[in-house]
């Protein structure tokens, strides 16, 4: 019940926070900086919840990081690049995103506390 | 302003336990499924969100804020699937985890483009209702 209720306020406070730091970040021509950082940072202190268990793991893994990062919005921006005919901006994006997410998810596991 | 971040927070949280639900329901054997479906799906849903132009302000902003912002991006995730592609290829299943990225990046795309054919049909069907005295 607890732990409910705790997923319920983290995945509403990670979803607040994706859309402010959004709002400040995603610059007008089109490069969402914003949904970068986000997916960034929090592929990253994911990472390092690599060996934390439930129900800690649910509320801050599944509940809060879970809802900061975001694929819809990263599969919308690069669409809306391309769609802008900035074929090497939306092409950048995609890898750039993939590409640092992933290193920053390695980076998190490998210096997880055990 | 408050309530539209508010609106955002509802629907994070309603995304978040749909999420938490499916992969509670989908056991992920090797491949991770139930984050590859829910990724795959909320980008399809977002499109066709996006797509709509509904002409009365305030269901606008609430498709945009709760359905958009909220919901489809609560739904997806990107650090569950960072972490879960190193993971794999931690875990020596490198082919595997080369795979799930390749087919998540591609087919999420695919999916985004899907959902906004979709939504530019169904906003062809609304919009004429919408417009009636």
């Amino acid at each position: 019940m607890i732990t409910a209720l705790a997923f319920l306020f983290m995945a509403a406070l990670g979803a607040i926070m994706r859309a402010l730091i959004g709002k400040s970040l995603n610059r007008t021509d089109g490069l969402a900086l914003g949904t970068l950082g986000v997916n960034v940072v929090g592929s990253f202190l994911l990472g390092l919840l690599h060996n934390v268990t439930a129900p800690t793991i649910t509320v801050l893994g599944v509940g809060f990081l879970g809802s900061l990062t975001t694929y819809s919005s990263f599969t919308r921006d690069a669409i809306a690049l391309f769609e802008l005919r900035r074929v090497a901006l939306s092409s950048f994006y995609v890898v750039s995103t993939v590409t640092i997410c992933l290193a920053a998810a390695y980076a998190g596991i490998h210096l997880a506390p055990t | 302003m408050v309530k539209r971040y508010a609106l955002v927070g509802l629907g994070g949280m309603a995304g978040a336990s749909i999420r938490w639900a499916v992969s509670s329901v989908i056991h992920s054997t090797n491949f991770p499924w139930s984050i590859f479906l829910v990724n795959l799906i909320g980008s399809c849903a977002l499109g066709l969100i996006l797509a709509q132009e509904l002409s009365h302000p305030k269901a606008r902003l609430w498709l945009h804020d709760f359905g958009g912002i909220g919901f489809c991006g609560g739904l997806t995730t990107m650090s569950s699937f960072a972490t879960g592609a190193v993971i794999l290829g931690d875990g020596g299943q490198m082919t595997l985890a080369v795979e799930y990225v390749l087919s998540m990046m591609f087919s999420g795309l695919v999916a985004m483009l899907l959902g906004a054919a979709l939504g530019h049909q169904i906003k062809a069907l609304v919009q004429p209702l919408e417009e009636q005295p």
